[in-house]
C-alpha cells in the first residue's frame, strides 16, 4: 500500500512510501504506519525499526529521518484515524474472524455476554455475572474477568474537525495467563489490526478504563479508577495507584511507580517514582515543595 | 480469629521488613501457605458470614439484578435496578436504593508478592449497608478480609462509580461524591462529606464532620472538622 493512494486531500505527502500496517510508537508490526504531534516521539520513531511511515505536524517534517515516509497535517490523529476508516475495508488491515474457541474448564456465568464469533478462552478462565465480551478477544489460562466488565468494547474516539464516521475496530483484547480484571472495567478493542494487551499476572482493580491498543506489561498492578489513554505502553511490574490518569501514546518504563490521584502527559523512564498532577519526578517534588 | 491475627502480624512493618521474611525459603513457604489458604478457606462453612440469606417486604428488585439469595439478607423497602450484583455475605438494611450496574461485595484488591509472584488474598469477610442509604450506578463496594466487614452507616450516600475498599468503615450522614476512589481499611467518620473524584488513599482516618473538595488527593489523616 501507498501512502499517496489513502490519505485524505487535506494531508501533504512529503515523501511518498509504503507500509503494510497501522500501528503505535511502541507496537512492531511490518512495515507500519504511525502519528506523532510531539517532539518527544522522534527519537521513539528513531528507536523503532519496524516504523515506514509517519504522519506529523508541518513543524515537526524537518526532523523526521529521510529514510521515513512522511506526510504532514495539522491534525495528524484526525488523519491517521481518517486513513483508518478507508483500510478497514481491506481485509490485510482487519483481524480476520474464527470460530468460538472456548476450554471445557472455563467456568463461564449465564448472565454472561460473549460474541458468537471469535472469542477463545483457555483453561481455567473464570467469567463472572453479566461479563460482556466482544468479537477478537482471546484470554489465555487462569485469568479471571469479575462482574460488569467489558472486555473488547467498542472504542469511541474524538472525531475532531474532520468528522470523521464512527471507525470500527478491526483489532482486539489479549489478557494473557493469570490476568485478573475486577468488577465494572473497561478495555477497549485495538482499532488497528492488533491487540490490547494485558500482560501475563496483571491484576487490574475495580473501574478502570484502558483505551484502545494500550499494552500493559507483566505483572502490573492498577488500582481502582484509573484511566489510560490510547495506544499507552506500560513497563513490566508497575504500579499504578487510584485515580491515575495516563495522557495517550506516552511509554511508562519498568519497574515505575505512579502515586495517587497522578496525571501523567509525558514519557517515564524505569525505576521512577512520579506523583502529583502532573506527575514529576519525586526527588524534584520535594524539592519544589521545600522551596515554597 | 488466630489466623487473621498471623495475617496482621506478617503485614505489620517490623516483621514484613525484616531479613527473615526476606529469604527465599520463607518467601517460598509462606506462598506455600497463602495458595494452600486460598484454595481451602472458601470452601470451608466457618467462613461464611451469613449462614442462610433472608428477603424483607415490599422490595423492588428488578429481574436483571444478580442475587445471591442463599448468603444474603436485605431488609425491607429496598429498591435494587438493573444489573446489580451482591455477591454473598451482604447485609442490607431497610430503605437502601442501590443504582444500576453496581457490585456489591466482590473480591478486594489485596495481593503479596512472595518468590517473585503475585499471590492474591482470599477475601472470606462481607459488607453491611445500613439503613436509609444510597448507592449510586456502577459503584464498587469489596467484601472485606477474614471475618471483618465492610460498612457503609445509616443514611450514607455512595454517588456514581465510587469505589469503596476492602475493609472500609463509613460512618453516618457521610456524602461520597461521583467518581471518588477510597483505599482498603480507611474509617470515616459521621457526617463526613467528599467532592467529586477525590483520592483517598488506604489506611487512614478521617474525623467527624471533615469536608474534603473536589479533586482532592487525601495520604494522611484527617483530625477535626
Amino acid at each position: 500500500m501507498r501512502l499517496a493512494d489513502f490519505l485524505p486531500e487535506t494531508t501533504k505527502i512529503i515523501r511518498n512510501g509504503q507500509f503494510s500496517s497501522l500501528g503505535t510508537l511502541f507496537s512492531h508490526y511490518p512495515q507500519q504506519l504511525v502519528y506523532t504531534a510531539r517532539e518527544n516521539d522522534i527519537k521513539k520513531i528513531m528507536d523503532n525499526p519496524s516504523i515506514s511511515c509517519v504522519i506529523t505536524t508541518p513543524e515537526l517534517v524537518p526532523k523526521i529521518p529521510q529514510n521515513i515516509s512522511t506526510a504532514s497535517d495539522p491534525d495528524p490523529r484526525n488523519a491517521f484515524y481518517a486513513l483508518q476508516s478507508v483500510l478497514v475495508q481491506y481485509p490485510e488491515f482487519v483481524l480476520q474472524p474464527f470460530p468460538n474457541q472456548i476450554s471445557p474448564s472455563a467456568k463461564i456465568h449465564p448472565s454472561a455476554v460473549i460474541s458468537a464469533h471469535s472469542v477463545s478462552l483457555g483453561r481455567d478462565v473464570v467469567i463472572e455475572k453479566n461479563v460482556v465480551i466482544g468479537e477478537q478477544t482471546i484470554i489465555d489460562e487462569g485469568s479471571i474477568v469479575r462482574s460488569n466488565s467489558i472486555i473488547g468494547s467498542f472504542p469511541l474516539l474524538p472525531r475532531g474537525a474532520m468528522n470523521l464516521p464512527v471507525i470500527h475496530p478491526s483489532g482486539g483484547v489479549r489478557l494473557h495467563r493469570e490476568v485478573d480484571i475486577h468488577a465494572n472495567n473497561r478495555i477497549d478493542r485495538a482499532i488497528f489490526k492488533g491487540y490490547t494487551e494485558i500482560g501475563e499476572q496483571a491484576k487490574l482493580d475495580n473501574l478502570n478504563a484502558i483505551g484502545q491498543g494500550t499494552m500493559i506489561g507483566k505483572r502490573c498492578l492498577i488500582c481502582a479508577g484509573v484511566t489510560i489513554g490510547e495506544c499507552v505502553l506500560v513497563g513490566n511490574d508497575t504500579w499504578i495507584g487510584p485515580n491515575v490518569t495516563l495522557d495517550h501514546q506516552i511509554g511508562i518504563g519498568n519497574n515505575s511507580y505512579i502515586t495517587i490521584g497522578s496525571k501523567v502527559t509525558r514519557d517515564m523512564e524505569d525505576n521512577k517514582v512520579v506523583k502529583d498532577n502532573y506527575a514529576i519526578d519525586r526527588k524534584r517534588f520535594r524539592k519544589v515543595v521545600r522551596g515554597m | 480469629m488466630i489466623l487473621q491475627k498471623m495475617f496482621y502480624k506478617l503485614k505489620s512493618a517490623d516483621v514484613a521488613d525484616s531479613w527473615l521474611m526476606h529469604t527465599s525459603v520463607m518467601q517460598y513457604f509462606i506462598k506455600a501457605c497463602l495458595t494452600l489458604f486460598n484454595r481451602l478457606a472458601p470452601k470451608t462453612r466457618l467462613c461464611q458470614r451469613v449462614k442462610a440469606g433472608s428477603l424483607g417486604t415490599g422490595n423492588a428488585i428488578h429481574p436483571t439484578a444478580i442475587i445471591d439469595y442463599d448468603r444474603v439478607i436485605i431488609g425491607d423497602s429496598c429498591v435494587i435496578e438493573k444489573k446489580v450484583v451482591i455477591e454473598k455475605n451482604t447485609i442490607i438494611g431497610n430503605h437502601v436504593t442501590i443504582g444500576e450496574g453496581a457490585v456489591i461485595g466482590s473480591e478486594g484488591f489485596e495481593l503479596r508478592r512472595l518468590a517473585g509472584e503475585f499471590i492474591p488474598v482470599a477475601h472470606l469477610g462481607g459488607v453491611i449497608i445500613h439503613d436509609n442509604v444510597c448507592i449510586g450506578p456502577h459503584a464498587c463496594v469489596d467484601k472485606s478480609s477474614f471475618s471483618e466487614y465492610t460498612e457503609i452507616g445509616d443514611s450514607s450516600d455512595i454517588m456514581t462509580a465510587v469505589q469503596v475498599g476492602h475493609g472500609i468503615k463509613i460512618g453516618r450522614d457521610v456524602t461520597v461524591m461521583d467518581e471518588t476512589m477510597i483505599g482498603g481499611y480507611t474509617k470515616i467518620g459521621d457526617r463526613v462529606k467528599i467532592g467529586r473524584r477525590c483520592s483517598i488513599s488506604d489506611g487512614i482516618s478521617l474525623s467527624d464532620g471533615g469536608v474534603i473538595p473536589d479533586y482532592t488527593i487525601v495520604t494522611r489523616e484527617l483530625k477535626g472538622p
